[in-house]
């Protein structure tokens, strides 16, 4: 039985179970690159005693980018009024100890939207030094991963290329000249292959994210208790780990009121605006990474 | 080191804490302990997860370096650590004859020296701080009760708070009566059997879990706990 001599709609829809084959191939094949690439198991005492990291690693710099303001907010550093953010009259930059939270309130001064954080470039490049964390354990795809998930997805896009190809040069041999939906469901299967091959963290990473929530789990039997106004740093430490959901019904109210776009979506993303994902991308994936934020598109 | 039984997500939080602690103070540190409820194994979701560390001097660098570390079991555990030097071992153990008696009751060298069951808390001590901790219990109670107890849950959060001090000063009263139990726990059912008091006891074990009481049982449970530690401050009062 040769595929290749399936009629128009037979073909279409082997063509979508052979892609689906592809992407779990890719998926596979990628989470074994990734950990070949970088090394051997991550101690997690590197990653958890910052919650911004944690925040970044889940969902980039919008996402640390919140959880930094959620902490500054609990610490009585940021003032709220309406969906602007505005530093206390008291303090200065360098109450903070994290340059993150420095940079934030520095732009915080004067008084502005709290979604124009996701376009400070000051704020942007405070988390570069994340991004470069994470790189060099692994977390997120570093040049050598990034090349390694480039060669895999040229190989794979190859062969699904290859096989609409192939098909779309028998069919016109045979004189029919009905491909556009092949093509179609061609442009479509890249695309889809693009998220497979590029995900915004490596498996380490997606490893560490769920090694991090189990070491936390207790803390979210504890929301209820957790201290306010900055006494502790769980505040911080549960949003960073959980996302914004795991919060209290209170500090929900004040995200969406701050952020409504972002949690309109899904929080333990991070990602819920487009326009923050497009603006951390940018810094965050560099050079050549394609679809590695697609992450962010969730 | 060999932990009790505890939740994986506690014994890992917890090595992390104990590498990070040998990591900052190295030769100076004396001891590290785990005691309470986690020493015996029977940590509770909500239970909080108690260390002692005993230095030998106070260096602030090193004080700086266990900061990030200690917040961070805070957050993960609940983990709440006491800093004592080891030349105010005697004064402290003095000073806080009932925790350090529960302590010596339930503990756990994790790093170092056991330097907690060669302490010697005298008699005197331990009966003074435990009339102390009763009577202050008992004032805290009664204050509780008139502020908290129109609300079902607010009150259910004081039963459950005060269950641990008043466990262990019923330890420590049958310490003092020359009748040791097994564990505070049992202390308190033992200190308490066959008295009125009896029946109060598993509706404070129900509030321990986080378990919502029936309605209208809290506020009286709560009262009949400022009795029981007025009761138990007269018992302890009464002691040669």
């Amino acid at each position: 039985m040769n595929p290749f001599d399936f009629y128009g709609p037979q073909f279409l829809v082997f063509y979508v179970a052979f892609s689906i084959f592809i992407f779990i191939v890719t998926s596979f094949a990628r989470r074994i690159l990734d950990r070949s690439v970088a090394g051997g198991a991550i101690d997690p005492a590197q990653v958890v005693s910052d919650p911004y990291l944690i925040a970044y690693l889940r969902g980039g710099a919008p996402e640390a980018a919140r959880v930094a303001a959620i902490s500054l907010i609990d610490r009585d550093l940021l003032d709220v009024s309406g969906s602007k953010l505005k530093a206390h009259a008291h303090v200065k930059d360098d109450h903070a100890r994290h340059l993150l939270e420095q940079k934030i309130l520095l732009k915080y001064k004067t008084s502005g939207e709290a979604t124009d954080l996701f376009t400070d470039d000051n704020v942007r490049n405070a988390c570069d030094s994340y991004e470069m964390k994470l790189q060099a354990l692994g977390l997120v795809p570093n040049k050598s991963i990034n090349a390694a998930r480039k060669a895999l997805f040229v190989a794979m896009a190859g062969v699904l290329l290859l096989s609409s190809g192939i098909k779309i040069l028998v069919a016109l041999s045979r004189g029919r000249s009905n491909i556009a939906f092949l093509i179609i469901l061609t442009v479509v299967a890249i695309l889809v292959l693009r998220k497979f091959a590029f995900p915004r963290q490596t498996a380490m990473g997606k490893a560490m994210i769920q090694d991090v929530q189990r070491l936390f789990s207790g803390l979210k039997d504890r929301v209820r208790s957790i201290a306010s106004h900055g006494a502790t740093t769980e505040l911080a430490m549960l949003v960073g780990v959980f996302g914004m959901s795991a919060a209290s019904v209170t500090t929900q109210a004040l995200m969406r009121q701050l952020f409504p776009k972002a949690s309109a979506s899904s929080s333990s993303s991070g990602c819920g605006s487009s326009s923050s994902c497009g603006s951390s991308c940018g810094s965050s994936c560099g050079g050549g990474c394609g679809g590695g934020c697609g992450g962010c598109g969730g | 080191m060999s932990l009790p039984p505890l939740p994986e997500q506690v014994s890992r939080a917890l090595g992390l804490f104990v590498d990070a602690v040998r990591a900052a103070f190295g030769e100076n540190l004396r001891s590290l302990i785990l005691f309470g409820s986690a020493a015996e194994g029977k940590l509770r979701a909500t239970s909080d997860v108690n260390v002692l560390i005993v230095l030998r001097a106070l260096d602030r660098r090193q004080l700086d370096d266990i900061r990030e570390p200690i917040r961070t079991a805070q957050a993960a555990i609940d983990l709440q650590a006491m800093f004592v030097l080891e030349s105010e071992l005697p004064a402290a153990a003095d000073a806080f004859a009932n925790k350090f008696e529960d302590i010596r009751r339930r503990h756990v060298v994790l790093l170092g020296d056991d330097v907690v069951n060669t302490l010697t808390i005298s008699r005197d001590a331990l009966l003074r701080r435990v009339r102390q901790v009763l009577l202050n219990q008992t004032l805290r109670l009664r204050d509780a009760y008139a502020e908290k107890s129109l609300r079902e849950e607010q009150a259910a959060a004081v039963i459950a708070d005060a269950a641990g001090p008043l466990r262990a000063a019923a330890a420590s009263i049958l310490e003092l009566e020359g009748r040791p139990a097994s564990d505070p726990k049992s202390a308190l059912t033992t200190l308490v059997a066959g008295s009125e008091f009896a029946t109060v006891l598993p509706y404070v074990s129900e509030a321990r879990e986080r378990k919502p009481l029936e309605p209208g049982v809290a506020a009286t449970v709560l009262f009949d706990l400022t009795r029981l530690a007025q009761w138990m401050h007269q018992r302890a009062s009464g002691l040669p």
